[in-house]
């Protein structure tokens, strides 16, 4: 695990959702997780390539997507639409741009891919040996949890 | 506090093209140029959109994104500098490490905004780039 490639992604994503939501942003206590990863219901992933490999998760329950949706949008999103999940496509977009803004400026390689989201109930995500370290944030609309696999290429 | 107002005295009237795989993100730019005092003259999904788009509709700012599927926007700016030395293109992006702002620039854009995007900032930008400071 490349543990300075990963608090750069805890905290953008902490920076990212104060900025975009009301409210002050917790960071809970930080854990390790074996592979695979059951989603609580919509996960943003978002895959990191060059000097680093891996990919960083952003899960969350249904209602916390809408509520961050709605909040994001300043309309109400009862439903995962195209808007709302394109919302959080762009959300988890911000939130891993800024990490690798802050790694690649202190002189490290990374690119991240678009990201993508995964809706539903039940859904295991193992496409990775990688260790995680997860860190659940508390929002105003529910928690949102980091996970973050990295290694080095 | 209303993220969307933005109080802007003096700002000329404008013209904007936003350019952005996002629909979040067109729609959001959108909001905020409006609430700045600017018109909508249309919106690209990607480069090759944002260069019909600019030579149909000619707006007086263009807001561009980077990462979009088809042609990036360093690619579409390049296209319309090419075609109007003059444009004047904005670069937004959620990436925003040096590399991409001078590749941003380097392509003939005249400013760089990170995602997310506040109306203020926006606002000093318009205010900038229109040539009013």
């Amino acid at each position: 695990m490349r543990y300075d490639f990963v608090n750069p992604f805890v905290s953008s994503a902490r920076e990212i959702l104060e900025e975009v939501l009301s409210g002050r942003i917790d960071a809970g206590k930080i854990r390790l997780s074996p592979a695979p990863v059951s989603s609580r219901g919509v996960t943003a992933i978002v895959g990191v390539t060059g000097e680093g490999e891996g990919r960083v998760l952003f899960d969350m329950s249904r209602e916390t997507a809408l509520a961050i949706a709605t909040e994001m949008n300043q309309e109400s999103q009862n439903d995962l639409g195209v808007l709302a999940k394109d919302t959080l496509s762009e959300l988890a977009s911000m939130m891993t741009g800024r990490a690798i803004t802050v790694l690649n400026d202190r002189g490290h390689n990374l690119r991240v891919s678009p990201p993508t989201l995964i809706a539903g109930d039940n859904v295991t995500i193992s496409n990775s040996e990688l260790e995680t370290l997860v860190v659940p944030l508390s929002t105003s609309c529910g928690e949102v949890i980091v996970n973050v696999a990295m290694e080095t290429r | 506090m209303d993220r969307m107002k933005a109080e802007t005295p003096g700002l000329p009237s404008f013209r904007f093209l936003v350019v952005d795989d996002s629909e979040f993100a067109r729609r959001n730019m959108k909001k905020i140029l409006l609430s700045v005092g600017g018109e909508e003259a249309g919106s690209a999904a990607n480069g090759r959109e944002a260069i019909e788009q600019y030579m149909k509709l000619k707006p007086d700012l263009v807001f561009m994104d980077i990462t979009m599927p088809e042609m990036e926007g360093v690619e579409a700016v390049q296209g319309i500098i090419h075609r109007d030395a003059s444009a004047k293109i904005v670069m937004v992006s959620s990436n925003g490490y040096q590399e991409m702002i001078k590749a941003a620039l380097e392509s003939g854009a005249k400013h760089f905004l990170t995602k997310p995007v506040e109306p203020l900032q926006v606002a000093s930008v318009v205010s900038f780039v229109l040539g009013e400071v």
